[in-house]
């Protein structure tokens, strides 16, 4: 299995998502201005300020050339996964349903959280049990997740609210204490926190973060949980 | 600081088409005003409607905080398409044209 | 002679912050009164912040060579090694000044400035630390002010290094009354390279070309360097008039740079790299021609202009953020400018190398100014100092906030909860301390900071500086704080490789400011000597005093590198099991003398703190680190502002666990033993068996166990107590700081 990690001007989590991804499977990074998924099973959107946040956070990464390709991708059912400012880019780009807007704090803040899995079944968590707490840090001033009441209900009765955070560890003000979402199909999903920043006993100490890209392993590869 | 009496200098820059000649559209400048949609919490307009009594301001109510984009353009037919696309997530946030005229000559 | 339609007289050079002897100088450097463009490259040059006037010939009286030194003082960044074939590059930086007039860009370019000295050398940037100072922020003295320069400051830092992808890993803050009009911001930062891949700032090769690359130029900071940091901030100097002349920071051009920087190195395209810092393009091209003993010739019309209309000289001080020079081969520049448009950055050729020795700028066709490059950078006169010691108190007592009989209980809760000692938990929250994915202790785990490398060996680092203690001994306190780095690197495992340091001082015209410089580096020296932990490179920062507000404490920042084998051993400072044993270990003598407590009670500061045996406390360093290394310890934590009560307390917070132990006849007296302050002391915690083994090798007392919900303390006579909540409560203090 290959993942594709998507590189823009200003990623920053861009080699963590790529060596977290190499534990599971191939990996290689895709540049913003090419078109060529090289082969890529499922594309990775990694975080960072992509182009300095500068607008709003991913409005411009969003139309980069290999963002044409994998927006391409997801209509076919490509397996897309967008951590923290990819999660922004993949709501700007309509992948994903709602908006990621500034922290009620106001504040970029970097914690440890508690994240509940509310739906175990999907492409992204079926390494997960349900109701599993998942421990993984998340760093980000730009990470209020928002639809309107509406949208919200659709999402809840088709299963795309996929994380929320535990009680006490929303930070941002995201609206039912959302952390991570998926779009419809299923076959694209984004979260603020960061899976690729727990994948190692030694750095940071929790290794829930594996599990996401595990299970995307397990989609890819058509093993079932 | 002090003000050298140096020459001054002019710094070259290509010479802008004149558009007017050929009987298209001059290039207009434009104000976009972007503002957090009605109804969507604005953490900042509250910090800033927070912080005002403590520097002495009385009766300041209902602060929004937006953005401002201010952009030359030759042809306005594109303005609602580029505000749509990328000046603005429709989703979350209004925008609003205030103003249009000729732009000025550099 | 170059043709220029004015001529400064010797005022305008007063002006500009030369004295009339270097006016003089100059004139004979030029053989003749020099133009405008002349005296403003000379004036910047000449500058303290440049040329380190009063302070070059004491720093070299530092060590700055060790086994492990890969590169010392004098490049852009000092570099050590850290074993297959990698260095790691580090050192420390102030942005005191423009920080005072604007804290959020004036941290936020003193991160950007800081890193480009790093990824100068060709090391990645891998991790950032801060040591800053304020005036006091406690409800007892609520300064705006100060609260109003933290809040910038935080958030500065953390928007240029998290935007960078460099992650914050540690970092100190003190608030003290003599930094109320004086703050200081210091940034230090650690980058990881390739022994071999290394790059000078040297430029060579007579016709090789001058590669400008980054941000376009605009009119930031022009003037800053020496108008700003060698004057003293006046108070009658409204920050309005000051603004223009502070710099704005771009992190992602930064990131576009470092990335173009590090893959124009990566493919050999270039000779040498310098980064723009104080005083732009002035300072880069002509320390570049002085190291590499060549001249250079400039085209000023080829640099790209953010402003329309900017004047050669402009351009010449300008201190636009994010730009880079380099030395290139004439067939490599259209390949340095390929890659310079992949990552998005501007680039041009503005210049030639040349065998002239003289430093050329030209305006198009037209030579705006000529100066002999060793009469702008080597022939900077170099000044004694004047050392006096005082005979008098310096410093106002600090205000009392707390009652002079307070029981030791209430004592606690307020050292822990006072603004030096506090959580600094809402701070660091702001600081991205994960991206790269090497950390393995992050703030709040460890005495220090702890990188993984590849191949899982560790590096540590630590940065700290007891401004008050100096004050009270400039000798013995800057010993404390080279030994304080060293102890939180032993409470990890790591043994020390290098050190950086950024002299914090008021205006060493002044005979007592002299003295406490001179003092403060000879302990420097000698600490370093005898810890084996040479000097690689650092900053000066002078003048750091306000015309009726007085200098700041005496405040010589240390930071040091060092390395542990096993980064799975990483020490933390936490209890970690009930029913471990606890131990004060090393030879430990607290004093009252110029403490935390001390100061809660507005005492005055003593003059001279106790003498100390360096090598008593390096040993029981020794003894703690290889005990952290073979595992024998759960924890280690060293013990500093609060004494050993306010350690046990630290420990019991990190680990979640209580503890009981006795404190008795270590000093002088109850309140001595519990918040007595002093170097080398550790709070340890583990089997018996370890800690008997450990006692063969540095004085080890058991005082206690590890357990229950609350930390009791038996003092011999009496006891205090009080539950981890009831400690969580006042350490959580700087909380309302950052609503």
């Amino acid at each position: 299995m290959k993942f594709g990690v998507i590189q823009f001007p200003g990623s920053c989590d861009d080699l963590d998502a790529l060596n977290a991804a190499k534990r599971v499977g191939d990996a290689e990074l895709l540049w913003h201005g090419e078109r060529d998924l090289k082969g890529a099973d499922a594309i990775v959107v990694p975080g960072g300020f992509s182009y300095g946040d500068y607008l709003r956070a991913g409005a411009i990464a969003r139309f980069a050339p290999m963002m044409e390709t994998v927006i391409d991708f997801a209509n076919d059912g490509g397996h897309v996964l967008g951590i923290c400012n990819g999660f922004q880019v993949l709501c700007e780009a309509h992948l994903l349903p709602g908006a990621l807007l500034g922290n009620a704090n106001r504040r970029f803040t970097s914690r440890q959280v508690e994240l509940e899995v509310l739906n175990s079944g999907g492409s992204f968590t079926r390494a997960c049990a349900l109701d599993e707490r998942l421990s993984i840090p998340a760093k980000h001033s730009w990470g209020r997740y928002y639809a309107d009441p509406q949208t919200l209900a659709a999402m809840d009765n088709a299963g795309q609210i996929v994380l929320r955070y535990a009680p006490g560890e929303n930070f941002n003000g995201s609206v039912h204490d959302i952390a991570g979402v998926s779009n419809e199909r299923g076959n694209v999903f984004g979260l603020m926190p960061h899976p690729e920043h727990a994948v190692d006993e030694l750095i940071g100490g929790s290794t829930d973060g594996l599990k996401i890209f595990e299970s995307m392993r397990m989609t890819v590869e058509g093993v079932h949980a | 600081m002090l003000g050298w009496n140096g020459p001054e200098r002019t710094h070259d820059r290509p010479r802008r088409l004149d558009h007017s000649d050929r009987g298209a559209p001059s290039v207009m400048r434009v104000r976009v005003l972007i503002r957090p949609k009605a109804g969507i919490l604005d953490p900042q307009g509250e910090a800033v409607e927070r912080a005002l009594p403590a520097l002495g301001f009385d009766g300041v109510t209902n602060v929004q905080v937006g953005r401002l984009v201010e952009l030359d353009i030759e042809d306005p037919w594109q303005l609602e398409s580029i505000c749509e696309r990328l000046l603005a997530n429709p989703l979350v946030e209004d925008y609003e044209i205030v103003s249009m005229e000729a732009a000025g000559k550099r | 002679m170059p043709d220029s339609a004015v001529l400064p007289t010797a005022e305008d050079a007063l002006a500009l912050g030369l004295t009339p002897e270097e006016y003089d100088l100059v004139c004979e450097k030029q053989e003749g009164p020099p133009n405008l463009l002349e005296l403003a490259m000379y004036s910047l040059l000449w500058s303290e912040h440049c040329a380190y006037k009063h302070s070059k010939k004491l720093l070299r009286t530092l060590p700055t060579e060790g086994s492990h030194v890969v590169m010392g003082p004098g490049e852009n960044a000092g570099a050590v090694d850290v074993g297959n074939g990698l260095v790691c590059a580090f050192k420390v930086e102030s942005h005191n000044h423009p920080s005072a007039v604007e804290p959020f860009q004036g941290a936020a370019t003193g991160v950007g400035g800081i890193l480009r000295d790093i990824f100068a050398i060709g090391a990645r940037p891998i991790a950032v630390l801060d040591s800053l100072r304020f005036g006091e922020i406690s409800d007892a003295h609520p300064s705006s002010r100060s609260r109003y320069l933290l809040d910038g400051a935080v958030r500065g830092i953390g928007h240029y290094g998290n935007s960078i992808g460099v992650p914050t890993i540690g970092g100190e803050v003190y608030f003290e009354g003599p930094y109320e009009q004086n703050c200081l911001i210091n940034a230090m930062a650690l980058g990881l390279g390739e022994r071999e891949r290394l790059v000078r700032s040297a430029a060579a090769g007579s016709g090789n070309t001058l590669v400008l690359f980054g941000a376009r130029t605009g009119r930031d900071g022009i003037g800053g360097a020496s108008v700003l940091a060698s004057a003293e901030l006046g108070d009658a100097d409204t920050d309005e008039d000051k603004r223009p002349t502070v710099q704005v920071g771009d992190p992602f051009e930064e990131k576009k740079l470092l990335e173009c920087s590090l893959e124009l190195l990566e493919r050999g395209l270039i000779v040498a790299l310098q980064d723009l810092g104080a005083a732009g393009l002035t300072s880069s091209a002509a320390e570049m021609a002085s190291k590499g003993e060549v001249g250079i010739d400039l085209d000023v019309a080829k640099i790209p202009l953010r402003e329309p209309g900017m004047q050669p000289f402009e351009v010449m001080v300008s201190e636009s953020q994010e730009r880079m020079l380099c030395v290139v081969e004439p067939a490599n520049v259209e390949a340095v400018k390929a890659l310079c448009e992949k990552w998005e950055v501007n680039s041009a050729a503005i210049g030639t190398v040349t065998m002239t020795g003289r430093m050329r700028v030209f305006d198009g066709e037209e030579l705006v100014g000529d100066m002999p490059v060793r009469a702008l950078v080597d022939d900077c006169p170099l000044y004694d100092l004047k050392p006096e010691k005082p005979t008098a108190p310096i410093y106002a007592p600090p205000v009392a906030t707390l009652a002079a009989d307070t029981p030791p209980r209430e004592a606690l809760l307020a050292l822990l909860g006072s603004p030096n000692i506090a959580s600094r938990r809402p701070l660091f929250e702001q600081y991205d301390a994960i991206v790269q994915s090497r950390t393995v202790r992050r703030p709040e785990q460890a005495d220090a900071a702890v990188l993984a490398l590849e191949d899982e060996s560790g590096l540590a680092v630590s940065i700290d500086c007891n401004g008050r203690r100096v004050a009270a001994d400039p000798y013995t306190g800057t010993v404390e704080a080279v030994l304080e780095c060293a102890a939180n690197l032993a409470c990890v495992g790591a043994e020390p490789l290098g050190t950086t340091n950024n002299l914090n001082f008021g205006n060493p015209e002044k005979g007592h400011i002299a003295w406490q410089l001179t003092e403060s580096v000879r302990g420097l020296g000698e600490a370093c000597r005898a810890l084996e932990a040479p000097i690689v490179g650092g900053n000066v920062s002078l003048y750091n005093e306000g015309a009726t507000s007085g200098p700041i404490y005496p405040t010589p920042v240390i930071g040091m590198v060092g390395r542990l084998p096993d980064a799975r051993k990483a020490g933390r400072l936490g209890f970690v099991r009930a029913g471990d044993a606890i131990a004060l270990v090393g030879p430990f003598v607290p004093s009252l003398a110029a403490s935390e407590l001390a100061k809660l009670h507005g005492e005055a500061l003593p003059d001279g703190l106790e003498e100390i045996d360096i090598e008593a406390i390096r040993n029981a360093q020794i003894a703690v680190r290889e005990a952290v290394r073979a595992g024998g310890l759960a924890s280690a934590h060293d013990i500093a502002e609060g004494g050993a009560a306010v350690a046990l307390a630290e420990c019991c917070l990190a680990g979640g666990l209580g503890a009981s132990v006795e404190l008795a006849g270590i000093a002088a007296g109850m309140m001595a033993n519990l918040f007595g302050e002093g170097p080398g002391g550790f709070v340890v915690s583990g089997g018996e068996e370890e800690l008997r083994a450990l006692g063969e090798l540095a004085p080890v007392r058991v005082i206690g166990t590890v357990g229950g919900a609350a930390l009791s303390i038996a003092l011999g006579e009496g006891s205090l107590s009080a539950t981890l909540e009831e400690l969580t409560d006042a350490h959580t203090s700087l909380r309302e700081l950052f609503p």
